[in-house]
């Protein structure tokens, strides 16, 4: 039994650091906090470049919904009116029976 | 020499439906109307028209198979205050257009008579044909205060457009009694 306390006090026996340990890891803890993060950064005018194309393609597809909203709205109105003017000359030139 | 020879090549190269397309140039009357109606649609405009147009809406569904084909859309619509503000001979330089090679017409009707006027109603429709096919039809529909030329070109199907009616709160027409 002992023996056994014996062991056992040897292996929890206070044991001092090696000189400068203390200043080595303190140093090490310091020069890894001054480390630059690794961050990927994009040079200010490629961000610039891509706000401007975004507001161009944005632009142009607004101009051309704009383009397309009107095309569509005169062709409504075009046969609108062709379709009335045929209705008014049918109307003219045919007399109408009852519809069946 | 080349120069002209270049110029002489590129003018018979006009394709046919340039040469099938009517001026009209009614700014003169324009000026006189009380509204006015101008609608140019070429064929990148009808083409852009038709991605705008709604195939869940039946208007517009059918707008967009009655365009299938077509290449452009004049319409010319004039409403005057006065009754004089136009005479059928501002309407000449159209209708010698119309008497050129291909075109046909196929209806003209005429109603009434006034002192200085020809008629106080004419409606007249040319057809285009090409090759056994109608490739343009033209418009002319005059009342006393009001003037309409609708002029369309392309692959034109006259049962597609008498089916406008029914459509853009256009009424049915009814069927012609034998």
């Amino acid at each position: 039994m002992n023996q056994f306390e014996d062991q056992l006090r040897d292996a929890l026996r206070r044991v001092p650091p090696p000189a400068g340990f203390v200043e080595r890891t303190l140093a090490r803890a310091a020069q890894e906090q001054r480390a630059p993060r690794r961050a990927i950064r994009f040079p200010r005018y490629v961000a610039a470049l891509a706000a401007s194309l975004a507001l161009v393609f944005g632009g142009l597809r607004y101009q051309e919904y704009r383009q397309g909203q009107q095309a569509k709205e005169q062709l409504m109105t075009a046969l609108r009116i062709t379709g009335s003017q045929l209705h008014q000359v049918q109307q003219k030139v045919a007399p109408a029976g009852p519809e069946r | 020499m080349m120069k002209f020879a270049l110029i002489i090549a590129m003018a018979l190269a006009v394709p046919a439906a340039v040469a099938a397309q009517l001026n009209l140039n009614l700014d003169h009357l324009a000026k006189n109307a009380k509204e006015s109606v101008e609608i140019t649609l070429d064929s990148t405009l009808l083409q852009l028209a038709g991605r705008f147009l709604s195939s869940g809406k039946a208007d517009e569904a059918k707008a967009k198979e009655l365009i299938t084909g077509l290449k452009s859309i004049y319409v010319r619509s004039f409403e005057f205050d006065r009754a004089d503000a136009f005479t059928t001979g501002d309407l000449e330089p159209i209708r010698a257009q119309l008497q050129g090679p291909g075109w046909n017409r196929i209806l003209r009707h005429t109603a009434g008579s006034r002192k200085g006027r020809d008629q106080d109603e004419l409606a007249e429709i040319y057809v285009r044909m090409e090759g056994g096919k109608s490739t343009g039809i033209a418009i002319i529909a005059a009342e006393p205060r009001e003037l309409t030329i609708v002029h369309i070109l392309g692959d034109i199907d006259p049962e597609k457009l008498a089916s406008l009616s029914g459509h853009f709160g256009i009424p049915k027409l009814p069927k012609v009694a034998k």
